[in-house]
């Protein structure tokens, strides 16, 4: 552990304002034994067997090309401390499944592999290192994992992933043209599709994808779930989106598509967004923060007119849905005791991980989130996704991350439902088409 | 000597206009179509990043100064000097393992009266059809076990999968266009079938045999997926890999690098592809009669 994160960790102090000789020596005493243990873990050596091994680690290109730049060196400094030969290889997080196919088909591959976005751990689970002591381990010292981060790392109770970050997707509106329009800062869905609305006219209409990418995987589901839409039942088992719920959030998309947006959406790919922010037409968009970030350069005028709003409220909830990041061990690495080494040392670092990000990265252990959290606390239009870890939300919600809630969403029935109606289909037909579909991976899956 | 002249039927010369003003208008849509997107390839690679988000503009043309940090940006930031070596090279390896697969191939099936031959034929260019996201995952196995994973020398054991059925192919139609009297003439005269082979009939097969290296070479270059499955090794890849994961950051693209990279490999190519158009057109047509 670094000096940084035993600050980090560090509890309200509960020693007695007075100190007795018993006292005096038993606080020594704790503090003696608690200073060894930090400074053991401060030069915390990885096991002799891991020296004169090497170790090839997959992730994806990030977002933010300097996080890449730092976790190439963070694992080339901790390979020349270990003795260790490391080799980080970066591809795009869409491309992953591809590639993690063709590894377990050939039965070789990378020593330590990163599922994004799409979390292989219920498909491949069987063929994955159980890293529960790791996990268990990391829940301890940092005060719990975030409940939902047991969907991403979890299958049968046996953490088979160990979660390493998320990606919130919080709203990005332009305070100048509410401004414009005499509306506040938005708060709720409502809000947001009010001010859509009354800026369409003027050339300033909002966007959200109706097509299939990873955005609109997430932006309908953030709309779904704060409409109180549940995926499945809580166990992940049973199909639950055949709801009146559903239908009002499709109602409300639909109503949000006519009042607020153009056709083009229907065309959108996921940095479609990003340019329609940048370009300055758009007056909101649910996107990660990648999109405000690279505005700064892009159109520096939008950026400063830019803010962030965490999620909007809906009728029933306030849930984000963000995008998951898991490290996994296959059985058939050649290097299963450098790649836990590896792990245990990032997640200990999540900290100078996630300013390397540029406050990219949200942790899932519950102490990383106090205040105030690396670059987010130091930015006031960042400062709000502090509290992300409380409206975190995954897909297949409030179910696990199943391979058959995998397969919904990379089958795009979600984004296709909500581009149905949005395209003027009859909400009950679309219902029919959309749970009928769902319910035949589901029953798929069971079957297998 | 009375010169009997012969005068060529005049057309009227406004008439003439008027036909090759029609031919070119008609010509016209096609040739903005194929245009296009090296224009647009071209102005995006030289366009600063403000200029490519604006929306307010008519975006054909620059609204602020070019630049060639996109370019820049490609050879100093990542390793697309290695990408542009490695296709060559695959492109090089795959071609000469497909003509010296294809040429024999095609020849056996056209000409030794195989029985079955034109069945085995057809069933070798199925195989083309098969699509890669299905042949990859066991290709795999095969990538894996000959210990060429994350190295450009295992795509030139894949590609000719792709390559070699769509050449055997193309070849074994172009051989039967060739008249059998001029081979028989050869033979006469005291040459084997390799040698009738080689000294006649690959001869005046050449744009046959042009046609499948530009075919070999082409699909080699444009592949995304195998390369995707084998290689992950940033210095090992191909252009069209190491563009699209280097210069793609989830919804982060970086659009000049992006279109510079595509237009640095396009350019070339398309110029040397169009110095063999005539045989590439008789190559085809060729095989297609047939």
């Amino acid at each position: 552990m670094t000096r940084d994160q035993s600050r980090w960790t560090r509890q309200p102090s509960t020693a007695p304002s007075t100190l007795n000789r018993r006292k005096f020596l038993s606080v020594a005493g704790a503090g003696v034994a608690g200073g060894s243990l930090l400074t053991m873990l401060d030069a915390r050596q990885a096991p002799a067997q891991i020296r004169g091994t090497s170790l090839r680690m997959l992730k994806w290109s990030h977002f933010v090309p300097a996080y890449d730049a730092w976790v190439d060196k963070f694992a080339k400094e901790w390979g020349d401390k270990n003795g260790v030969k490391v080799r980080v290889d970066h591809i795009p997080h869409l491309e992953l499944p591809a590639r993690y196919a063709a590894e377990f088909a050939a039965g070789g591959g990378h020593d330590l592999i990163h599922f994004a976005g799409q979390i292989l751990t219920g498909q491949y689970y069987r063929h994955l290192v159980d890293l529960s002591d790791i996990a268990t381990g990391l829940g301890r010292k940092y005060g719990g994992w975030m409940e939902n981060a047991k969907s991403a790392g979890q299958v049968g109770g046996t953490w088979y992933g160990v979660p390493d970050f998320f990606i919130a997707i919080p709203l990005l509106w332009r305070k100048d043209l509410f401004d414009s329009v005499g509306r506040p800062a938005p708060k709720t869905w409502d809000d947001l599709r009010t001010a859509a609305r009354l800026l369409k006219p003027k050339g300033k209409p909002t966007g959200m994808q109706f097509s299939h990418c990873n955005d609109a995987n997430h932006n309908w589901r953030a709309l779904m779930y704060s409409f109180g839409v549940k995926e499945t039942d809580p166990s992940g088992q049973s199909v639950a989106i055949d709801s009146k719920e559903m239908r009002e959030a499709l109602r409300f998309a639909k109503a949000m598509y006519d009042e607020g947006m153009t056709p083009e959406v229907f065309s959108w790919d996921d940095a479609s967004d990003n340019r329609f922010l940048a370009s300055g037409v758009g007056c909101w968009i649910h996107d990660a923060i990648s999109a405000f970030v690279t505005t700064k350069d892009t159109n520096p005028k939008v950026f400063e007119h830019t803010y962030v709003l965490d999620e909007a409220q809906g009728p029933v909830a306030k849930w984000n849905v963000g995008e998951p990041n898991v490290w996994a061990i296959w059985k058939f690495s050649k290097n299963i005791p450098a790649a836990k080494e590896f792990i245990q040392h990032i997640s200990d670092n999540q900290k100078h991980a996630m300013t390397a990000s540029r406050g990219y990265n949200m942790p899932f252990l519950r102490d990383q989130y106090k205040k105030p959290m690396p670059v987010l606390g130091a930015d006031p239009k960042l400062s709000a996704l502090q509290e992300q870890d409380k409206i975190t939300a995954f897909f297949g919600h409030p179910g696990p991350m199943t391979p058959a809630a995998q397969e919904v969403l990379t089958t795009f029935i979600v984004p296709d439902m909500f581009t149905r109606v949005a395209r003027g289909a009859a909400i009950e037909d679309t219902m029919k088409w959309g749970v009928g579909e769902i319910r035949r991976i589901y029953a798929k899956h069971k079957a297998s | 000597m009375a010169t009997v002249a012969y005068r060529a039927p005049r057309s009227h010369p406004s008439k003439e206009i008027r036909r090759h003003t029609l031919i070119y208008l008609g010509l016209l849509p096609f040739l903005l179509i194929a245009v296009f997107p090296i224009f647009w390839m071209l102005i995006t690679a030289l366009k600063q990043d403000p200029d490519l988000y604006r929306m307010d503009v008519v975006p054909f043309w620059f609204h602020l100064p070019p630049t060639w940090r996109h370019f820049d940006f490609l050879f100093h930031n990542t390793f697309y000097k290695d990408w542009i070596v490695n296709t060559m090279s695959i492109s090089f390896w795959v071609s000469a393992i497909t003509l010296l697969t294809a040429v024999p191939a095609g020849y056996a099936l056209a000409r030794l009266r195989l029985p079955g031959a034109e069945n085995l034929g057809i069933g070798i260019f199925m195989t083309y059809l098969v699509p890669a996201i299905i042949l990859f995952i066991p290709l795999a196995r095969v990538v894996s076990t000959l210990d060429l994973q994350d190295s450009w020398w295992s795509l030139v054991v894949v590609y000719p999968t792709f390559t070699i059925p769509f050449c055997t192919w193309l070849l074994m139609g172009f051989f039967k266009t060739v008249p059998v009297e001029i081979e028989e003439a050869a033979m006469v005269d005291g040459c084997g079938q390799l040698g009738a082979l080689c000294r006649i009939v690959l001869p005046v097969s050449w744009p046959g045999i042009i046609t499948s290296v530009i075919f070999s070479f082409t699909l080699s270059m444009q592949d995304f997926l195998y390369s995707l499955a084998f290689v992950s090794i940033s210095e090992q890849k191909p252009v069209p890999l190491g563009v699209a994961t280097e210069l793609i950051r989830g919804d982060v693209f970086f659009w000049g690098s992006l279109m510079a990279g595509a237009l640095l490999v396009g350019v070339p190519v398309a110029i040397i592809y169009n110095l063999f158009l005539d045989k590439f057109i008789t190559g085809i047509t060729g095989a297609a009669i047939r």
